[in-house]
């Protein structure tokens, strides 16, 4: 069974809590996110990582200035030292949405709904997505549209793959009145991979791809997750950061 | 088209994706989402009006090309068969940590 806990946070933070978060970042981190033109960037940018930062601290036992990233060769981070555990982390809408794991990569996307044509869909999507979603209209097919992108996103997360990865190698579900599932996938088994329709907040859609390969997925939402995972999937009441479950992360990492 | 031809129809598509940024402001060197904070949403939406505008159709294997104003005005040039004269960089005015 793979275990996958969710968190979410708003990025817009207090000064004082945008001062705190900061202090938690590396020197490198410090610097990225001064590179950002716009301020709202670079503070959501510190909000995402100080955060983060918390929560893998909490997991690890570990003090959040004291993990170390690595980053994969299409920029994911990773944490150094962290046995099993793996994360990812998303955000779009002003909100930051986690997931942490224990052993198996997530992919995780959260989107805003907002207003995009059908040429993005023609550009980016399958043939066998891009005439699914066709199929819809007006507010069905805006949540289409996202349906689609974010199970795609996470797929591509999961892989540790940046969007350069061929968009069209692929398809997922999109209709509303289908479970997420991914239909196809070249050079890969579909039935080794979980999708998860989220639910993360108004006007937002999401998705969570997880490689299980026949194992269960257990999904648990934690701080700052509204409720219910999606309405597939219902909330459960048992905390989060499985240590005291998992004896031993952090003091082997 | 002109490298600077270039430079402003993919700035004006860029503004038009992200129009809280000010062109202005923008440099040939930054990096689309390390420092101008665009999403992947916002990428897609660029390329595809970039498709629109130029008739190209800018295969996934690409993206990495399109990652500055500098290196997509370069991949502009030469997918459209034009001569490449380097841009005189345009250097984000306030660039730096004191922002």
């Amino acid at each position: 069974m793979v275990r996958v806990d969710l968190w979410a946070w708003p990025l817009a933070q207090p000064a004082a809590r945008l001062r705190r978060f900061r202090a938690l970042l590396s020197a490198d981190e410090v610097a990225r996110a001064d590179r950002f033109l716009r301020p709202s960037d670079r503070d959501g940018f510190v909000a995402g990582r100080g955060r983060l930062r918390e929560i893998l601290g909490g997991y690890l036992g570990r003090a959040p200035q004291a993990i170390g990233f690595r980053y994969n060769d299409f920029g994911r981070p990773e944490v150094d030292g962290a046995g099993d555990l793996a994360f990812n982390l998303s955000h779009s809408g002003g909100r930051a949405a986690l997931a942490v794991s224990d052993g198996a990569q997530p992919g995780l996307d959260i989107e805003a709904i907002r207003p995009i044509e059908a040429a993005v869909a023609r550009h980016h999507f399958s043939d066998r997505e891009y005439g699914a979603l066709m199929g819809l209209a007006g507010a069905d097919w805006l949540a289409g549209f996202y349906r689609c992108w974010t199970r795609k996103e996470a797929v591509i997360k999961a892989l540790g793959q940046g969007l350069s990865m061929d968009l069209k190698a692929f398809d997922v579900t999109l209709r509303g009145d289908e479970p997420a599932r991914l239909q196809r996938l070249t050079g890969g088994q579909v039935r080794d991979w979980t999708l998860v329709h989220l639910a993360p907040g108004p006007g937002l859609i999401g998705a969570l791809a997880v490689e299980t390969r026949g194992r269960g997925l257990r999904i648990v939402p934690c701080a700052g997750w509204p409720g219910a995972v999606s309405p597939d999937v219902p909330g459960s009441s048992q905390g989060c950061g499985w240590r005291q479950a998992r004896d031993g992360w952090g003091s082997h990492g | 088209m002109t490298p600077l031809d270039l430079r402003s129809a993919f700035l004006a598509d860029l503004t038009a994706v992200a129009p809280d940024l000010d062109a202005a402001t923008i440099g040939d060197d930054d990096h689309l989402q390390v420092d101008l904070g665009l999403d992947s949403m916002d990428f897609l939406n660029l390329v595809s009006a970039l498709h629109k505008r130029f008739g190209l159709p800018i295969p996934e294997a690409d993206y990495p090309r399109l990652a500055t104003p500098a290196k997509a005005v370069a991949y502009l040039s030469a997918m459209l068969g034009q001569p490449q004269p380097p841009l005189q960089a345009a250097r984000r005015p306030h660039a730096g940590p004191s922002r």
